[in-house]
């Protein structure tokens, strides 16, 4: 009887840590206004339709969704995956921000090349953190990804290090921008720069809220949680004017060969969950939408524990009927 | 019908004897069972939770971190449960009843198989709890290579439980099986296997080490497949002007699939042939 309650306190005492500590983890996580909805799990995306002759008459005669999506985007029925594998707590600088938030790849790209220039010109990272000395707290995390493929998946990632960015604080969105706007209208009117690097510098300057809020949406943009209200104060602090946000989707207003709209919308989790573009009649032109496995693990989980029980109640019955 | 009788006649107290030996290794599964279930929710669950410490890419790499307990788990429970199989029946004497109501050889199969049902069992428990973890994290895409390791993790506690059988059928405590088997297992394996690969690194690869053939539970796993299977670290060379001496440490990963496979059945039948001819010889 006594080795039986000590066995049975053994094994609360293990349970009841084993809750704590999860407990634990979400409550450091859970420390700030806004909460980190990343779980380590994976998110499948599927391209539930596309009209290749509505594309090209509302957004680009000679585009279709690789433009935005790498693989086969552009097959109905692809598939890619992404898998979360962890996140950090990270503080940006504005340099940072900068090359990996503003900067587009293109833009980034620029600046390596003239990276000499702009560092003989007083514009290295001490220089810019110390003009721009704010800092962004952010959770960066980082996931694996399997790009679009109207086949079977590929067994390794087509790139295992590609990043959610989350700001801690939505306004953080807003300094960023207005500091790197900042920061590049410094550069533009430096007489000390070569002028044939302005040239190509010129066409980046100054990004509107919409175009920076568009180009982090394929940046690993994340929300945190609630999403209706973080994506409600980041287009808001923004002023955004042709970008909205509804619940936990935003809508973009765009324009290519006509008038069009996309709306991405974001999941618990805060990352990507539907994609969808529409034309001017408000007639689906691309949709992706997104799925995970989380029932056939509870499914399995459910059955083994009850497959268990039946199996324990069974043999403590047997072992009573016999003793008696 | 009279040979459907004799075949069941001799199937029967082979089928008695394993359940017999189940119900009475039953407490040593229980224990095995919850340790089973606390390394994998160790290593599937709790240290998934740690934010920075990141998920493997993909859901084989998962699985091959899952694994690193199974062999540890497997030895222990080899020597556990096979140690007393021969030894315990001349310890207790009944080893040396002249007329026993079973055949000798009988009895030992059904208790071998018994345990072998135990272990495999504690094997697929872990393999299954990760699986179900993996599927939690990445989604149903379970692979093949993951049943070929499963069917290594088998000839491996198949092969110890063999070396473990043959110890019993000539030791004569089941406590003395229990820890020659696992200093042997435990120490004497790997320090044989540092001394060769320090003295003769990629010249002599350490097939007799069941330790090292155990490594293919888990490199069987990667894609592709080790190769070559031998590597060397080499550091130094920071004395002055950057001249001073290399060091070198070799490393086999492990043996190829083909020479596994056939040693894994060789030590299995060279174990069991000796434990039955010793067995056989114990009893005159």
């Amino acid at each position: 009887m006594m080795k039986r309650k000590i066995k049975f306190n053994i094994l609360s005492l293990s349970l009841l840590s084993i809750i704590f500590f999860g407990t634990l983890l979400s409550a450091v996580s859970a420390s700030t206004i806004y909460q980190l909805g990343l779980t380590k799990s994976t998110e499948e995306y599927t391209v539930i339709q596309y009209d290749d002759a509505g594309w090209k008459a509302t957004i680009n005669p000679v585009s279709n969704p690789k433009v935005f999506f790498q693989g086969d985007a552009n097959v109905t029925d692809a598939k890619s995956k992404q898998t979360i594998k962890g996140w950090v707590d990270q503080t940006y600088t504005t340099y940072d921000a900068l090359l990996s938030l503003y900067f587009s790849l293109f833009e980034y790209i620029t600046w390596n090349n003239f990276k000499t220039n702009l560092t003989a010109a007083g514009y290295d990272n001490i220089t810019i953190n110390t003009a721009y000395n704010n800092t962004y707290d952010a959770w960066y995390g980082l996931s694996a990804e399997w790009w679009f493929t109207d086949g079977i998946y590929k067994e390794k990632p087509n790139n295992t290090a590609s990043p959610i960015i989350i700001m801690k604080n939505p306004s953080d969105y807003k300094l960023i921008l207005d500091n790197c706007n900042a920061l590049i209208n410094e550069i533009l009117n430096n007489t000390a720069i070569d002028p044939s690097f302005k040239v190509l510098f010129n066409s980046f300057a100054n990004k509107t809220a919409d175009d920076f809020l568009w180009q982090l949406v394929f940046y690993g943009f994340g929300v945190a949680q609630p999403g209706a209200d973080y994506l409600n104060k980041v287009v808001s602090d923004l002023a955004c004017v042709n970008t909205t946000a509804s619940g936990s989707t935003l809508i973009f207003e765009r324009t290519g060969v006509t008038d069009y709209t996309v709306e991405v919308s974001y999941g618990s989790k805060g990352i990507l969950s539907t994609f969808v573009v529409k034309n001017v009649g408000d007639n689906i032109i691309y949709e992706i939408t997104s799925s995970n496995a989380d029932w056939i693990f509870f499914t399995i989980l459910i059955s083994f524990i009850a497959v268990s029980v039946a199996i324990i109640t069974y043999v403590v019955v047997r072992n009573r009927k016999l003793k008696k | 019908m009279q040979r459907e009788e004799t075949i069941k006649d001799g199937i029967l107290p082979i089928y008695n004897t394993i359940i017999f030996e189940i119900k009475m290794q039953r407490k040593k599964f229980y224990f095995f069972f919850i340790i089973t279930i606390l390394v994998v929710v160790l290593m599937g669950y709790i240290l998934v939770l740690i934010p920075s410490n990141l998920l493997a890419d993909t859901y084989v790499e998962f699985f091959s971190g899952g694994l690193t307990f199974i062999r540890f788990i497997t030895l222990f429970a080899a020597c556990l449960f096979f140690s007393g199989i021969i030894c315990s029946e001349f310890d207790k004497r009944t080893g040396f009843i002249v007329f026993p109501k079973i055949n000798k050889y009988k009895l030992i199969l059904g208790k071998y198989l018994g345990n072998l049902v135990l272990v495999v069992s504690i094997v697929a428990i872990y393999y299954f709890l990760l699986a179900v973890f993996g599927i939690w994290y990445y989604g149903p895409v379970l692979n093949i290579r993951i049943f070929y390791s499963f069917g290594f993790a088998v000839l491996y506690v198949i092969m110890l439980s063999s070396f473990v059988t043959f110890f019993s059928s000539f030791l004569k405590n089941v406590n003395v099986t229990i820890i020659l088997t696992l200093i042997i297992l435990l120490i004497g394996f790997n320090i044989a296997d540092s001394f060769v690969t320090l003295f003769l690194k990629d010249a002599f690869e350490p097939l007799y080490s069941l330790i090292y053939l155990g490594n293919l539970i888990t490199s069987i796993l990667q894609n592709p497949f080790p190769n070559p299977r031998y590597e060397e670290f080499s550091f130094g060379g920071t004395g002055p002007g950057g001249m001073g001496g290399r060091f070198t440490i070799g490393n086999w990963i492990t043996p190829s699939i083909e020479m596994g496979i056939t040693l894994f059945v060789v030590y299995i039948v060279v174990f069991f042939v000796l434990a039955a001819y010793l067995f056989k010889r114990r009893q005159l």
